[in-house]
């Protein structure tokens, strides 16, 4: 056998068994405010379930790069993804593809449950926000005026946001927030409305650009009874088990 | 084959095994976990990876027993996909009810709500913009009312927090009809400021509750020292491959990744269409090419001359925290020259991604 054969050989078992591993769909995960890494994950049938490090406990600009980094390692080339972000997560990968997005991502669409995309009235009563997630100082700059001034919202790059919000509320906390809430942030914010304005829950007008209500094969959500923290795995499990 | 020959074959063989367990480990995330702290980021392209390396190290766990469906990607998001992209991401309608953010686009949200500390007080602390360029005057206003009547408080105290520059500066503000409020220049209180930075504004207020009320709440300010970029005023306009396309006049002081913002409107005052600009600037003068797609043209119905309003800019740094230092907005606008609404093209938005998402859905 000459050295060229054996090197065409080689060269197209390494593409055979390569191949598959390369032209893989991801589903990334990014957590919320206070968190480094996503946490527990569920694991789906044919996916690849990826919780990268995206450090939430200083500033918006060291979680937007860092999801950028992810997304060039985990949406280029052969690989595409989906992504699901929970509360401040949906606000990382919002800014994150509005300032760097220029279509270099394969990204199918994006889910969130209670996104804080819109910013939380909670962020400028330290305390509260204290309460839910821990202390860091990232807690008070995820305002209203913070994100909805931060950047244009309804360039996602072309990307799908599926929206699912929770609207159990929380007696200690939704006198602060407009509308219908979860305990931390109100409709306007989780279903992706481009005003502040008294929302009852994520199917109304008025969004920004490319933002959608929750759907999943058919089933519609348009509010979960569930609070901020049960919202977390509240949407992955409706698109895991149907059980919405 | 030689017995060398074998050797090779069989290291070979063991590499591409390496290199298959090292993708799906590096996919799963079992990797070793990267704790730094960094805001720094390799430039794209980097190698993948290094990347998963450094990012997809935490493994994630399996939340329930039951093993779910396999997540295949639903029917609603090809028809989703379909309809949302009839214009691009970045050159899409300008409306009043959905888009009014990015009318006044560096409006805030702020609005009177309860007291935490004083009972049947309403209390807010707002300002007249976001962010700060450069000689802004920003305007910073405190209400307090019960019942819909204003009240004075007992005592008010306002300060700006600026950690970053180490400055905290008590300012007072004055009796302005039923509000307090008061203008300033960021400039004045943060002189050495040389990059963006976040600025705090705290007031306390006794309202004759059982403690002080304390209202927080952000602003953004860059400094004249560090805008990168300024707009030139020139401007051209063309029709190209059915679509309008304005050239506006930049001189760049610091190269790098610009987001570039802008609205059209018609004759009428109406808004039409809003683009975007994202990519590198090098220093120097440039134009920028700000590109209104035809249909969205076509679709609103209103012929030329337009009207370009609301051009801004920033460069997003990802060394700074925040990233945009922000340019001057361009003060004034921009008449285009007049085209006939039968120029612009009413072809859907096509892209090779596109096409290839929707024949992967």
């Amino acid at each position: 056998m000459s050295r060229r054969s054996i090197s065409a050989m080689l060269t197209t078992t390494i593409l055979l068994v390569a191949g598959p591993a390369l032209a893989s769909t991801n589903v990334i995960h990014v957590g919320g405010v206070c968190s480094t890494t996503f946490g527990t994950v569920i694991d789906f049938g044919g996916v690849n379930e990826v919780t990268p490090w995206v450090d939430q406990r200083s500033s918006m600009a060291t979680a937007t790069n860092q999801l950028r980094d992810a997304l060039d390692t985990y949406c280029q080339g052969a690989e595409s993804c989906y992504i699901y972000a929970y509360s401040n997560g949906g606000a990382v990968l919002s800014r994150t593809l509005s300032l760097y997005g220029t279509g270099q991502w394969n990204i199918v669409a994006a889910y969130t449950g209670a996104s804080n995309e819109g910013g939380s009235e909670l962020s400028d009563e330290f305390g509260f926000m204290a309460d839910w997630f821990g202390s860091c100082s990232l807690q008070a700059n995820v305002g209203v005026s913070d994100h909805r001034a931060g950047w244009n919202h309804h360039d996602t790059d072309g990307t799908l946001f599926y929206m699912g919000g929770g609207n159990t509320g929380d007696p200690e906390t939704s006198w602060i927030l407009p509308g219908r809430d979860d305990g931390v942030v109100a409709m306007h914010s989780s279903g992706g409305y481009s005003s502040v304005v008294d929302q009852n829950n994520v199917c109304g007008p008025g969004k920004w650009d490319f933002h959608l209500p929750f759907d999943w094969r058919g089933n519609r959500q348009c509010s979960f009874s569930d609070g901020h923290d049960r919202m977390k795995m509240r949407v992955l499990e409706c698109i895991a088990y149907g059980n919405c | 084959m030689s017995s060398r020959q074998r050797w090779i074959l069989a290291g070979c063989a063991l590499a591409a095994c390496v290199l298959l367990g090292g993708t799906v480990v590096g996919l799963r995330g079992t990797s070793a976990v990267h704790s730094g702290d960094t805001a720094h980021t390799p430039p794209p392209g980097d190698n993948a990876a290094e990347a998963r390396r450094r990012f997809g190290g935490v493994p994630p766990r399996l939340h329930d027993a039951v093993k779910p469906a396999a997540f295949n990607p639903p029917d609603n998001i090809r028809s989703d996909y379909r309809q949302a992209t009839v214009y691009p991401p970045t050159s899409r309608p300008l409306t009043w009810d959905r888009h009014r953010d990015l009318i006044e686009w560096n409006q805030r949200y702020e609005y009177p709500k309860r007291a935490q500390t004083t009972p049947g007080v309403d209390v807010l602390l707002t300002a007249d913009r976001y962010w700060a360029i450069g000689d802004d005057e920003v305007e910073l206003i405190f209400s307090a009312t019960r019942a819909g009547h204003p009240i004075r408080p007992r005592s008010l105290d306002l300060y700006l927090v600026a950690a970053a520059e180490d400055v905290s500066v008590p300012v007072p503000m004055t009796r302005r009809g039923d509000v307090y409020a008061v203008t300033l220049q960021l400039a004045d209180l943060i002189p050495n400021a040389t990059r963006t930075v976040n600025v705090r504004a705290r007031a306390v207020a006794d309202l004759g509750g059982d403690a002080p009320e304390v209202l927080r709440i952000n602003l953004g300010y860059t400094p004249a020292s560090a805008e990168p970029a300024r707009f030139t005023g020139t401007f051209r306009d063309a029709l190209e491959d059915g679509s309008l396309a304005i050239y506006a006049g930049v001189e760049v002081t610091k190269p790098g990744w610009y987001n570039i913002d802008a609205n059209l409107w018609d004759a009428r005052g109406e808004p039409v269409a809003y683009t975007r600009y994202k990519g590198e600037l090098a220093q120097g003068r440039r134009d920028v090419r700000l590109v209104f797609f035809g249909k969205v043209l076509r679709d609103h119905g209103s012929p030329g001359p337009f009207v370009l309003d609301q051009l801004r800019g920033a460069l997003i740094d990802p060394q700074r925290d925040p990233e945009h230092q922000w340019m001057r907005p361009l003060d004034g606008a921009y008449k285009t020259a007049a085209h006939a609404l039968e120029a612009f093209s009413p072809e859907r938005w096509h892209s090779e991604k596109k096409e290839r998402l929707l024949r992967g859905l």
